[in-house]
Parts: structure tokens; C-alpha cells; sequence
């Protein structure tokens, strides 16, 4: 594949925090690429820096040294407002704990992230369209029947079926998933894992899965094995070098 | 428009919204009605004022104006001038069963009726009697009940037997007899003393018989309903005025007037101090050749400040010598009054508006609260793409939105309240039999008010700014709440 292709690189990435009066560093020096339709899975233990480069990735967080290109253009030293669009256009978020708000029904949720870009004169123009995308979305991860319901009234696997019709509605260049099924019980996360790979194959997302479950390396195109902050092996087809 | 969307749906089925809402809504009624009772009060003191009290008056300090003809006629000629009026004034001694101090004012009533309203708060002669004596009949009453209270005390107080009890209740009984008489007294009253208040105004013609219609060689004044009723006055009594002026000060003059009749402004001091009578008799009482002044009615009276400077044009040729000519608004006459009745309505209202701040403190804490309980949610809403300013749009709307709504009801309770404020004064005397707005007191028939939409918006207007202000601290501190620790917040 030629680097045109390269969708998402990461260069010399450090991230460490401030605890007790010293430096804690979480991610020592960390580059990686990834390519557009790529399925990258970050494998590691609890602790490893996983879930901080996947946040650092996607915008959220800010690395303490190193660059993120996005398309090739460096993305990592633009302002808040920009940052915050990007992730809004072009990534989308799947967590652990689903992270949805807990005032909305699911179809709002699933709508939020295109109606974060609606201004306030044109709040009206095109929301059918939305709703009708929302609601088509909702539907492929198989909760027709529980739009109008609230987190609340939906179970685990529900709520995360939400969430991943909510990172999908924004049609993301990367999909970001930290632990998405680690939360559930392992039939609901089965369910949950075929249906990403379902959406997978239905839209061919470039994703970056982060896990610590070794029973899901077979799900990524590529696997990247994180320790201690370092990439410390790599590989295809769901098997581990390093 | 996604923010209001998210900050409608946060305070949604809250009762802490309601409450904040509630505050708000308290305060901007309980303002809304101070406002516009305060105005209606103020528009009613204004018009009392200027109702005895000419929108301009032109003096000279030593009665110098020989010939006002002249002087009048320039100062109708200035634009805006509606009608004028010769006058002189001075202080006197009234000596009745007391003695006093008051103003006399000599006038010509038919052209002061055009100046001032002067016709408007004169009293026939019979219909001033039945005022007078139906106020201080209850002002007697009032005394006998406080009679009537006492002796009882003393009664209980005594032995049973005692000559003294025996004594105290003979005249318990006295009392009782006589304030029985005098209720049905006041009672048979009733209906002439409501007529009387609400008689039409007097003809041209009654004001003239009224003041020159007399028997006998005796100057005559009208004087005020409360001189009347404090001297125990009948029309047709005599009273004695002493006087004397800054030029001839020891040749104290003296001279009986006979009570021609009365009139009632509704303002206590001028009720009592002024006494009216022909300008020609007051001056030859006084001991001078000239008048003191010139009463001016303009078209408008908003315009005395800016007539003021064309009318001392006017009458500057006029001017000779040393006797100057002072021209002074209604405003400037009664500067203190007017400042204090100013400073009284802006002290009520800044202190009321204490209660939208305690309100503000209500919306500070319920963003607060808000901003706590919906941390993750900040951080949900970050990681979609919500900018720091979408964050903080979220929750400042929130607390716009409870000022809004909260402004919205006040502004409607408190004008119902107040366009149906005399039902609800009606509706509280029946209820408890206690008039909260005595009209005797204030001289008003009913509590005015006066909605002015400018004012209005001096109420709701800081209101929505405090609140914009508060909310900008909770919101500010969700605003830069950082992503990943908000997401990790449990």
C-alpha cells in the first residue's frame, strides 16, 4: 500500500502525566500509521497506555511531545474549536462504558453529533434527514423497536448498540472503540462483535480498537501490541510478533 | 441551537428548576408592582403638586409688578403658554382657637381656575361643612374608642364594689351612650360625605360667587379642609391673620377675614397652610402697591424646563432696577419634595432587587448542582465534537432560560396584579375587614399605578444580565472541564 493511503499517523508520541510531585510517563515514544479500511487492534494489558493513545488519537487528549497527521496534515497543535470539529467530522467514539447522555432517548443520541453541527438558523433545515438516518442506523444494529427508550430502560448491550449507531451517523474516517466490549457479558459481547464487523464490512471502516481480551486479535486486520507504553510487537491476521 | 436542546432537556422535570424559576419570577413580580404603585404614586403627587402650584411662576420679592398686564400679555405671546395669572403671596399668622402659621394667596379666581386646579379642589360651602364634619366626627370616634378601652381596663382593674369602680362604670356607660351617637351620626353622614368626595367640579361661575358673593365690609378667604376641621371652622366664621413683609417688617398688619369656603387638594400641608383670597383685598392687607407674581400654564407641562429660558426672555424688559423677576418651574418649587419622593421609589427598587439577586444565587446553584451531576456528560459531549464554547453555551442558556421564563411569569403575575390591584385590596377588606389602602389616608380613591414600559425594562433587563452573569461561573467551569478526566468521572 502506498502512503497516500495512510490515513491516520502518529509520530514520536510521549504523553506522561504529573503525580506526586514527578513525571509519570504513560506513553513512551509511540509511531504508528494507519491505513484507510484498516482494522488496527491495540492489545495490551490494563495499564499499558492503551486508552490514553487511543484518546490522543482522537483528538481528546494532547500528547506531551509528537505529532498526529490526519490525511497528512498535522493536526495535533490546531486550536480547541478545531480540534473539537474534527473529531465531530471525522472520528467517531465507541467507550466502554457507553458514554451516552442519559437525558435522551436513543434516537437522540444517536442524532447528537449531526445536530452539534447545525446552527441556530438552520436548526430545522434538514433534522428530518437526520432523524431518518438516525433512525436507519438504529435499526441495522437491531433497536427498531427501542428509539424512544432512555439508557435507562436499555440493557448493556443495548446502550452499546446506541453508541456504536452514534459514532457511525457522522460517517467517521476513524472509528475509535476503547474496550467496547468490556463491559458485557460474553454472549452480549459477541453480539456486539459481530455486529462491528458487520458494520465493518458494510462500510469499510478504518477502526482502532483498544482491548485487553486476547480472544479478540482475530477481529483486526492488523495488531499492535502495546506494553508499558511502547509498541512492542505487530502483526497481521491476528497473530502477535513480539 | 443544539445547546438550548441539551440545556431544555437538563432542566426539564427538575424541581430545583421550578424553584429557581419561581425565585425569579417572585422577584420580578413583587418589582413589577413596587414599580408601577411607586409611579402611580409619584404621577399623583406630581399632579397634586402641580395642581396647586402653577407650571411656571414669574415672582418679584418686593411686590414690585405695578402693572402685570403687560408682563402677562409678553409672557402668553411665548409659545407653548396656555394661560396666566396675577398673584401675590405671603406668610401670615392665623389666629383661630390656635395659631398657626400659613401662606396667604391673593388670586383672581376666574383666571387662577384657568392656571391651576384650583376649581377643581374647591368645595361648595355645604359640601365643605359635610367633609369637615364627617373627618373630624371619626377622628372623635377614634378617640372615644380609645376612651371606651381605657375605662374598661380601669374597671377590671377595681374591686367590684368600690365606689370608684361604681363611678368608672357610670361613665363607661356615658361613653358608650355618647360614641352610639356619634357612629349613627356618622353613619347618617355617609352618604353626603361620598357625594361631597365625588361632587363635579365647581362652575366659572360658582368659583366667582364663591369668592366675591359676601355680606358685609369683611375680606373674605377660602381656606384648606384641614385648617377648617384642626380650627373647628364653620363658613361664615372669622379668623384673624397677621402679617408682615421683608420691607416693612415691624409694621405687623392685621386684618379678620370671614371663612368663605374650602377647598381639598389631598396634600396635607396645603390643605392646612394655604388661604385663598381676592387679590386686591390680600394686597391692601399685606400693605402693598404691587403683585407678587405671575402663575404660568403651559400647554404641556413636560416642556417647564424647556419654556423657562423663552419665558425669562420675556420678561426681562420688564425687569427694573433692582427688583428682578424670577422665573422658576413646578419642578424646581418643590426640588426637595420631588427628590425625595424620586429617592424613595429608587431605594425601594434597589432593595427589592436584592430578591432577584437572592433568585441569581438560586439559578448560580442549580448550574452548579447541573454542572456536577452532568460531568461525564461534558465530557460525552467533548468527545463528539462540542467546542468549550458549545459547553459553555449549554449551561449559560440554562440559566438565560430560567431568567427568561422566570422574568416571563413575573412580568405577567405582577401586571394582572397590578391592573387588578384594587380587586384584590376590595377582596382583602372583605375578608378580613381591614382596608389595606384607606382612602382617607391617602386622599386617592383607588391605589394608582402606572405601568411604564420603560421602566419595565429597567426591571427585566438587569435581571437577564445578573443572571447571564451568574450563570457565567458554573458555566465557565464546565466549559473547561478537560475531556478525558470528565469521561472518566463516575
Amino acid at each position: 500500500m502506498s502512503s497516500d493511503e495512510i490515513i491516520l499517523k502518529a509520530v514520536g508520541i510521549k504523553k506522561s502525566y504529573y503525580a506526586g510531585g514527578r513525571q509519570l510517563p504513560v506513553l513512551r515514544g509511540i509511531d504508528l500509521s494507519i491505513k484507510r479500511g484498516e482494522g488496527v487492534l491495540m492489545y495490551g494489558p490494563s495499564g499499558a497506555g492503551k486508552s490514553t493513545l487511543l484518546h490522543i488519537l482522537g483528538l481528546i487528549d494532547v500528547p506531551t511531545e509528537g505529532d498526529i497527521y490526519l490525511d497528512g496534515e498535522k493536526i495535533t497543535a490546531l486550536p480547541a474549536y478545531q480540534r473539537a470539529r474534527l473529531r465531530n467530522e471525522k472520528f467517531g467514539f465507541v467507550f466502554q462504558f457507553y458514554h451516552l447522555l442519559p437525558d435522551f432517548n436513543a434516537l437522540e443520541n444517536t442524532m447528537l453529533p449531526l445536530l452539534m453541527r447545525r446552527r441556530f438558523l438552520n436548526w430545522f433545515v434538514g433534522k428530518k434527514a437526520i432523524k431518518k438516518k438516525a433512525e436507519e442506523l438504529l435499526e441495522i444494529v437491531g433497536l427498531k423497536e427501542r428509539m424512544k427508550h432512555n439508557p435507562s430502560e436499555l440493557s448493556g448491550g443495548e446502550r452499546q448498540r446506541v453508541a456504536i449507531a452514534r459514532a457511525l451517523i457522522t460517517e467517521p474516517q476513524v472509528l475509535f472503540l476503547d474496550e467496547p466490549t468490556g463491559n458485557l457479558d460474553t454472549e452480549t459481547a459477541d453480539s456486539i462483535l459481530s455486529l462491528l464487523k458487520g458494520m465493518k464490512s458494510r462500510f469499510n471502516q478504518t477502526f482502532l480498537m483498544v482491548t485487553h481480551n486476547k480472544a479478540l486479535v482475530s477481529f483486526g486486520t492488523r495488531v499492535i501490541n502495546i506494553v508499558d507504553g511502547r509498541i512492542v510487537g505487530e502483526g497481521n491476521d491476528g497473530s502477535i510478533k513480539g | 441551537m443544539w445547546r438550548l436542546f441539551v440545556a431544555l432537556r437538563y432542566l426539564k422535570h427538575r424541581l430545583t428548576t421550578y424553584i429557581a424559576t419561581a425565585g425569579v419570577a417572585i422577584g420580578v413580580m413583587v418589582l413589577v408592582i413596587v414599580v408601577s404603585v411607586m409611579g402611580g404614586f409619584q404621577r399623583e403627587f406630581h399632579e397634586k403638586l402641580r395642581g396647586i402650584n402653577a407650571h411656571i411662576t414669574v415672582e418679584s420679592y418686593d411686590f414690585a409688578i405695578r402693572e402685570p398686564e403687560p408682563i402677562m400679555e409678553a409672557i402668553k405671546r411665548v409659545k407653548g403658554v396656555a394661560a396666566v395669572a396675577p398673584f401675590v403671596q405671603n406668610i401670615v399668622l392665623v389666629k383661630g382657637i390656635y395659631v398657626d402659621f400659613g401662606f396667604i394667596k391673593g388670586i383672581e379666581p376666574d383666571m387662577e381656575a384657568e392656571v391651576g386646579k384650583l376649581k377643581q379642589y374647591l368645595l361648595r360651602p355645604d359640601e365643605a361643612q359635610i367633609i369637615a364634619d364627617y373627618e373630624s366626627l371619626k377622628e372623635y370616634i377614634k378617640a372615644y374608642e380609645y376612651a371606651i378601652a381605657q375605662l374598661e381596663g380601669i374597671i377590671k382593674s377595681l374591686s367590684h364594689d368600690s365606689a370608684q369602680a361604681e363611678f368608672a362604670k357610670f361613665q363607661l356607660s356615658r361613653r358608650r351612650f355618647q360614641y352610639e351617637e356619634l357612629k349613627k351620626r356618622l353613619e347618617s353622614l355617609t352618604g353626603p360625605y361620598q357625594k361631597a368626595l365625588n361632587r363635579k367640579p365647581l362652575s366659572d361661575d360658582e368659583v366667582i360667587k364663591l369668592f366675591c358673593f359676601r355680606e358685609g365690609e369683611t375680606p373674605g378667604v377660602v381656606v384648606g379642609i384641614e385648617l377648617m376641621k384642626h380650627y373647628s371652622l364653620k363658613i361664615g366664621d372669622e379668623i384673624l391673620l397677621m402679617t408682615a413683609t421683608q420691607m416693612n417688617i415691624e409694621k405687623v398688619q392685621q386684618q379678620k377675614f370671614v371663612v368663605l369656603g374650602a377647598f381639598k387638594t389631598g396634600v396635607f400641608d396645603t390643605d392646612f397652610r394655604y388661604l385663598y383670597g381676592l387679590v386686591d383685598e390680600v394686597k391692601r392687607f399685606i400693605g402693598v402697591d404691587g403683585i407678587g407674581g405671575i402663575s404660568v400654564r403651559l400647554e404641556d407641562y413636560r416642556d417647564a424646563e424647556r419654556l423657562k429660558d423663552s419665558i425669562c426672555e420675556a420678561v426681562e424688559p420688564f425687569e427694573q432696577g433692582k427688583s428682578r423677576l424670577v422665573v422658576r418651574t413646578w419642578m424646581e418649587q418643590n426640588k426637595t419634595l420631588l427628590q425625595a419622593v424620586r429617592m424613595e421609589k429608587w431605594l425601594l427598587s434597589f432593595i427589592i432587587f436584592f430578591i432577584i439577586v437572592v433568585a441569581g444565587f438560586g439559578i448560580v446553584s442549580i448550574l452548579t448542582m447541573m454542572v456536577a451531576e452532568k460531568t461525564r456528560d461534558i465530557g460525552i459531549m467533548k468527545s463528539l465534537g462540542g467546542t468549550t464554547g458549545g459547553v459553555l453555551g449549554v449551561f449559560l442558556l440554562a440559566g438565560v432560560f430560567i431568567a427568561s421564563v422566570g422574568s416571563a411569569i413575573g412580568l405577567f403575575l405582577g401586571l394582572t396584579f397590578v391592573y387588578k390591584i384594587n380587586e384584590v385590596a376590595g377582596f382583602i377588606e372583605k375578608v378580613t375587614g381591614y382596608h389595606p389602602f384607606p382612602r382617607d389616608v391617602y386622599y386617592l380613591d383607588k391605589i394608582p399605578t402606572e405601568v411604564d414600559p420603560l421602566e419595565l425594562a429597567y426591571v427585566i433587563v438587569p435581571t437577564l444580565l445578573l443572571s447571564l452573569i451568574f450563570a457565567l461561573f458554573p458555566a465557565l467551569r464546565a466549559s473547561r472541564l478537560d475531556p478525558v478526566e470528565a469521561l472518566r468521572y463516575e
